[in-house]
């Protein structure tokens, strides 16, 4: 329609609106009857999606993330959402016994998943170890105070964080059924009554964008982690992105790709993260979890 | 649940609360209007139809007003038209047409006087309503009413409709009835005058009452993502005072000399059907898109009539567009048309069998062609403008001023607030 950044297509009883953000391809699918206030709402999604984006990217220079790693070991004080979000972080990082480490960022300065063989020395590696590790991280809400040398980096769950907002705003002012997919994270408010349930594949992780299986969602998010689409191949060895924050190095015998159902997409998406951080026991893994989940190796 | 699962599901109940800070809240407001959801559109336009050699200028100012909510849009609309001009009654032109007239007490006027064209001035005042509710999330039902107004013609109407869609939203059926109670009349007069009674002695004849019911079966589906097509089916029957009042047919000799003016005389009903195809197209990879409609039309006067009209909207870029527009347009004549009526050996006008007549251009056999171009452009997602520039021009078979062409332009604003 008129936005250059937001297409509104209707199909069938769904509004579909499409935009990017979070250097990802968004989609926010509406079950309403009035295009007027589908477009309303995908407006509002849009700008809900791109409002986290700039409160947490890494990428800008005018926000909180940008402050707290530029504070060269001085303390910060954050504002209650960012609060919040440190505070899932840690929770994360310690129910996790460390796996999960918004400060392991700083690996991407040897490690480039560009696809190519470039693999980084141990000795390019071990350095980083040591500006790595939130148990170094002196957090005292609202306070953070980083070691000099560290950052933190929540890209790893602002993404997942991003669906969940927006789906809670639609579902406020939406009177059917929603569902927002971001990037491939997505959850759902509730079925459409038009076909009872939203119809969602899985893509293989061998061809982009072609699906595998299909699965009929009613509500709740489903996460999907892997390499499909970030990896580095050197002598036959596919390196995953996901790096083990204690040994600074790609996790071997990772699957090429997790999904995970969960009840939000942020708790689905870390459970997804931390599968392939197993390794070869993701499954296990999962499975003592109680998940729903599937598993492409 | 695993204790680990536990943690994290409290740590994202907690993240996730939804009351965050008022600036966001604020913000959140702007973005999505508030909790308000109903939505209102108001829409105005002025048109102005203006046909060549002064003959019948219209202008045509239009307001509606349309609440849009989830569950129920209501809409209002008032249409204010004014009409002047001298428009063709059908009579033949007058040899030697007078520049004054002037009449003896008792009525009777010169016989010299001309009466092919008569001259009007006339305010239109028209007001609708239409509620569409939704029933369940496939019914949908509509129902509305419009009273219209001027100084020589009344209309009451109300209309009732029910769409279904499919559960896949990619059909939808409608069937729908609608109820019409027109009364016509002269306005200098109050009523109408006999059919086929000579100009110079009119009787009065009757209220001109006329009720109309209407019947519509309707199916649009998307047969994919770039193209609607639509089919719909109309009976219209009608009972009552169908001739028009101002109408004449004269009665002349094979030099046209005319001999007597009578008025138009049509049958009391009148059976009307079409079938009505529409196409629209969007063009792959574009916004550009291809309107193609198609109307077959049939009565039982003997008028049958083709309508093809294409639109191309072109998109310039997100916010404006360009729209070319060509339609095509003809019908045959009407059984009891004729030009004018005939006169035997001692110069009497020959009365047709059936006691019907009529040399109204409008059910001459006619075609007609438009031209036309339409800009549109959004200042803001919520205010558009539209302009549409169009040249109509008419050729009809036998009638007495056997062309016709107007201008028509139109511009309309629509906001939403």
């Amino acid at each position: 329609m008129v936005n250059e950044a937001l297409q509104v297509e209707r199909r069938g009883a769904i509004w579909v609106g499409e935009f990017r953000a979070m250097a990802s391809p968004c989609e926010v699918h509406l079950e309403l009857r009035s295009g007027k206030l589908a477009q309303q709402l995908l407006s509002m999604a849009r700008m809900e999606a791109l409002r986290i984006e700039r409160l947490f990217s890494r990428y800008r220079d005018d926000n909180v993330i940008h402050r707290i790693n530029e504070a060269n070991g001085k303390p910060v004080t954050v504002d209650e959402e960012t609060a919040r979000m440190l505070d899932f972080a840690d929770t994360c990082f310690h129910a996790s016994d460390g796996l999960f480490d918004i400060t392991s960022g700083v690996l991407r300065e040897v490690w480039r998943f560009d696809g190519s063989d470039t693999i980084p020395t141990a000795a390019e590696v071990e350095p980083l170890l040591a500006r790595i590790g939130w148990q170094r991280v002196t957090w005292e809400k609202p306070h953070i105070c980083l070691p000099a040398g560290m950052q933190v980096d929540l890209g790893g769950i602002g993404k997942e964080y991003a669906v969940d907002r927006v789906l809670g705003l639609l579902r406020e002012r939406s009177p059917g059924a929603c569902l927002v997919n971001f990037g491939g994270d997505l959850h759902a408010s509730g079925a459409p009554q038009s076909a009872g349930f939203w119809s969602v594949g899985i893509e293989s992780h061998g061809s982009a964008g072609m699906a595998t299986q299909s699965l009929q969602l009613q509500r709740g998010a489903l996460t999907t982690s892997g390499d499909a689409r970030r990896y580095l191949l050197r002598d036959g060895v596919r390196y995953s992105h996901v790096l083990n924050p204690k040994t600074g190095w790609p996790v071997v015998g990772a699957p090429a790709a997790v999904t995970v159902a969960g009840d939000t997409c942020i708790e689905a998406g870390i459970m997804s993260t931390l599968a392939l951080l197993h390794g070869p026991d993701a499954e296990s893994f999962l499975d003592s979890h109680e998940l729903h989940y599937w598993v492409q190796r | 649940m695993s204790p680990f699962r536990q943690k994290l599901s409290a740590a994202s109940c907690a993240l996730l609360a939804l009351a965050v800070n008022p600036a966001e809240a604020a913000q959140r407001d702007v973005a999505s209007g508030g909790n308000e959801t109903a939505d209102w559109e108001v829409d105005t336009s002025y048109l102005s139809y203006r046909e060549a050699d002064q003959r019948v200028s219209v202008g045509k100012a239009v307001a509606t007003l349309v609440r849009e909510a989830e569950e129920r849009s209501i809409t209002v609309s008032a249409v204010h038209d004014t009409m002047s001009g001298a428009s063709p009654t059908g009579a033949l032109q007058s040899d030697s047409p007078a520049s004054t007239v002037t009449t003896v007490s008792g009525g009777n006027s010169s016989n010299s006087l001309d009466y092919s064209t008569s001259e009007f001035s006339d305010t239109r005042r028209q007001l609708g309503l239409g509620i569409e509710q939704a029933l369940s999330p496939d019914y949908t039902l509509s129902y509305g009413g419009v009273v219209s107004d001027e100084s020589d013609y009344e209309s009451l109407g109300v209309n009732i409709s029910l769409a279904r869609e499919s559960a896949n939203r990619l059909s939808t059926i409608t069937g729908g009835i609608g109820w019409i109670d027109d009364s016509i009349y002269r306005s200098d007069t109050g009523g109408t005058p006999e059919p086929l009674g000579n100009v110079q002695q009119p009787r009065p004849f009757s209220k001109g009452e006329r009720k109309t019911l209407d019947a519509l079966l309707g199916l649009s589906r998307v047969l994919n993502r770039l193209t609607v097509v639509q089919l719909n089916l109309s009976l219209s029957a009608s009972d009552g005072y169908h001739s028009d009042p101002y109408k004449i047919i004269s009665a002349a000799d094979a030099n046209e000399r005319i001999i007597a003016n009578f008025h138009d005389s049509r049958p009391d009903s009148r059976l009307r059907g079409s079938v009505f195809g529409k196409l629209v197209h969007q063009l792959r990879d574009s916004l550009h898109s291809v309107h193609l409609s198609y109307r077959l039309y049939q009565d039982d006067w003997g008028i049958s009539s083709h309508t093809a009209d294409l639109r191309y909207r072109h998109r310039l870029n997100r916010q404006q567009y360009l729209e070319p527009h060509l339609r095509l347009y003809r019908q045959s004549a009407a059984d009891f048309y004729q030009r004018s009526l005939s006169v035997d050996a001692g110069s009497n006008p020959v009365m047709p069998g059936d006691s019907l007549a009529s040399a109204d251009y409008r059910l001459d056999a006619l075609s007609s062609t438009t031209v036309g171009l339409k800009y549109g452009i959004r200042f803001t997602p919520d205010a558009e403008l539209r302009l549409r520039a169009e040249y109509l021009d008419q050729r009809f078979s036998t009638a007495i001023f056997d062309r016709n062409s107007a201008l028509i332009l139109q511009a309309s604003f629509s906001l939403s607030f």
